[in-house]
């Protein structure tokens, strides 16, 4: 199972814990565009409202450093989620945050540390021994989020119909943001264009 | 005053001769075309040169921005960057080092020059004629140019000329350009850059080889020198100082701007006539140097609201520069040996004071400058023989200002985007010792066989009583 195959099953696994049947269900699909950007990849859309209740998935969300890179570079969670950061590379990563002012420290391959994000926020991950590397961790009030492709393309299925702001954050240009209704059964198409 | 002998140099006598083969000689260098930029952004020389290195409107504002594209964006630069440090770690900044980039590829080019040259020179009553020599090459350089992260940025030059003289010939290494720029630090954009090194400072910039379709910037105003030098060393000029005439090189700090768009400030510090016993710089005062202009019409200097265009080097455009420059070659003693005898000469205090127009009008460009210099020239007389340390006692005989006034004027016309055209007149009234008047045209026909490939054919000829003149066949590549 891949990365982006399990942020699905998570935020579908914490819809399924709200009231309304699945078979009533709405599905919102779409494409944003990353304005002056080599690729409209890694872009957090979330379909937010007030009032949503979450619950945080029992097991831990990885995020690997590995090829010198994080992966995800982008992980979406809900608010009370556990992140287990992992080391993939036969060399030793740090991973801190600025935001959350924490610092996990340096660990070999195989090993891992965990921390859990109470707070809603964007949490910028950094690597002490390797400056170049970068990672987000997204942690959101709604389970209804998904990450874009290289084409800007996402999907978030299994929505309770509704009205939600849908909110579309990349880390280098600002945020866009607009209104969606979702109805029984029906899919919902945004296109959205994000620049500096 | 006796005032001991810094320097010693014989100097030729000053006659059309000698003046139109050192006129050429030092006329500009002859780079500012960089392929490496075509190789980062994946784009033809054509999106910055009209015939290269001859830079269109947006490829000047290119340069200005410290080579980088107005408004430039992530996905216009092709040849991704390496990252020395995430964006993440300017927050925690003065606890790490800022981070950067370097190119993702060695932005090395390679521009070649062959040369079929023919020329005809009198001195001290002898002509020297020299039919089809093939310099090939005439001279190789190895250029680099590019960014490091949003706020640096750097241009490098090697330069390998073949030469003759003699009875000698090979080749010389020089570097022509080492600089290394503050583009816009602390959020100022294009209205502060900061530029360390040798480079061609803005003061000439508006009339030398990058903006011009002839081979080199007008003789008349970049290479006329009231004290002239010879046994291999020069006065000035790109060899360690600012030159007595107006330097198409320095050795120096330079502060530049732009401001509302259109307007251009320059100002700056270098090395002056040198070199010394022990230092570049003959003493320890530096010669300034100040440009500013404003252009009408046109793509603004910063390149905002850039439409391109199939004809991207036509416009209506009208921009006037003024400059300055003061030099102190107090201390620099040279012997220039004339019909008068041997002259021992201070140039204790220089300026050169001028304008400059560049003129668009679709496709024909119009460049003309103007300057006015003035100098102090202190004339010595040598006592006794050698001293303990090899000193030489002088005297001061007097002191006597000469002024020069010099103009030139050169149309560029595209012909076809293959095919252009150009003539130069210039102008040198010296109203000293040193040279006779001087006047020169220069047509030029160049052709872009390629974009990165071009030939051309540029006839100098002196005019008045001099039938001194240089032909040259060139054909040029770099990548």
């Amino acid at each position: 199972m891949n990365i982006r195959s399990c942020l699905f099953a998570v935020g579908t696994a914490s819809a399924m814990l709200l009231p309304a049947s699945a078979a009533d269900n709405g599905r919102v699909t779409g494409t944003i565009i990353a304005k002056g950007l080599r690729t409209s990849a890694d872009i957090v859309v979330s379909l937010q409202a007030p009032g949503l209740k979450v619950a945080p998935p029992a097991a831990p969300i990885e995020m690997d450093q590995k090829s010198m890179l994080f992966a995800p570079h982008a992980l979406p969670v809900v608010t009370g989620t556990t992140v287990r950061f992992l080391n993939s590379d036969a060399v030793a990563h740090n991973v801190f945050s600025p935001e959350a002012k924490y610092n996990l420290g340096t660990w070999p391959q195989g090993e891992s540390r965990d921390y859990t994000f109470d707070k809603p926020g964007v949490y910028t991950q950094l690597c002490r021994v390797h400056p170049e590397m970068e990672g987000f961790v997204v942690v959101l009030d709604t389970p209804y989020f998904a990450v874009t492709d290289r084409a800007g393309t996402f999907e978030i299925a299994n929505v309770p119909p509704g009205t939600y702001t849908l909110v579309a954050w990349s880390e280098k240009l600002k945020s866009g943001k607009q209104e969606v209704t979702v109805e029984s059964g029906k899919p919902v198409t945004v296109e959205l264009t994000l620049s500096r | 005053m006796a005032t001991p002998l810094a320097h010693s140099f014989r100097l030729r006598p000053l006659v059309a001769g000698a003046t139109l083969v050192l006129l050429v000689g030092l006329a500009g260098s002859r780079a500012d075309a960089i392929p490496a930029f075509a190789r980062k952004y994946q784009t033809s020389c054509q999106t910055c040169h009209i015939a290269y290195p001859k830079l269109n409107p947006f490829g000047e504002a290119f340069r200005l921005l410290g080579y980088r594209m107005p408004d430039e964006t992530e996905d216009m630069v092709k040849e991704e960057p390496v990252q020395l440090g995430a964006p993440g770690y300017k927050r925690l900044w003065p606890d790490t080092v800022w981070p950067s980039s370097i190119p993702g590829a060695m932005p090395l080019s390679v521009d070649t020059t062959f040369t079929d040259y023919s020329s005809r020179a009198e001195e001290d009553g002898d002509t020297h004629t020299i039919k089809n020599d093939f310099r090939f090459p005439e001279e190789i350089g190895a250029l680099a140019g590019g960014t490091l992260g949003e706020t640096l940025s750097f241009f490098g030059e090697i330069a390998f000329e073949q030469e003759a003289e003699e009875g000698h010939s090979g080749f010389e290494i020089e570097v022509e350009h080492a600089q290394f720029t503050f583009n816009g630090p602390f959020g100022w954009g294009p209205a502060f850059n900061l530029k360390v090194g040798r480079f061609a400072p803005e003061i000439t910039q508006a009339i030398s080889h990058g903006h011009l379709l002839t081979t080199g910037g007008p003789a008349a105003l970049l290479s006329f020198q009231p004290i002239r030098a010879h046994g291999g060393r020069e006065v000035g000029g790109h060899h360690g100082g600012g030159g007595i005439a107006l330097p198409h090189s320095v050795d120096g700090l330079e502060v530049y701007g732009i401001l509302g768009h259109r307007f251009l400030y320059s100002g700056g510090l270098a090395n002056g006539l040198g070199p010394g016993e022990e230092s570049l710089d003959a003493n320890s005062a530096k010669d300034v140097f100040g440009r500013v202009a404003y252009k009408i019409g046109g793509l603004p200097y910063d390149g905002s609201g850039y439409v391109p265009s199939d004809k991207n080097w036509r416009e209506m455009s009208l921009a006037l520069g003024l400059f300055a420059y003061r030099g102190d070659g107090d201390g620099f003693v040279v012997r220039q040996t004339g019909h008068h005898g041997d002259e021992l000469l201070v140039d204790q205090e220089f300026t050169r004071v001028g304008f400059d127009v560049n003129l668009f009008v679709r496709d024909l460009n119009v460049i003309a400058g103007f300057a006015r210099g003035r100098d102090s020239l202190a004339t010595f007389e040598e006592h006794g023989g050698e001293g303990e340390h090899g000193d030489v006692e002088l005297e001061l005989e007097g002191v006597d200002d000469f002024t020069y006034k010099t103009w030139f004027v050169q149309g560029d016309y595209v012909l076809m985007p293959w095919l252009h055209g150009a003539v130069r007149y210039e102008w040198l009234d010296p109203a000293s010792r040193s040279a006779p008047d001087f006047k020169r045209i220069v047509p030029n026909v160049t052709a872009l066989i390629r974009a990165n490939v071009k030939a051309y054919l540029e006839f100098q000829r002196d005019l008045g009583d001099s039938d001194n003149y240089v032909v040259l066949g060139a054909l040029r590549f770099a990548f």
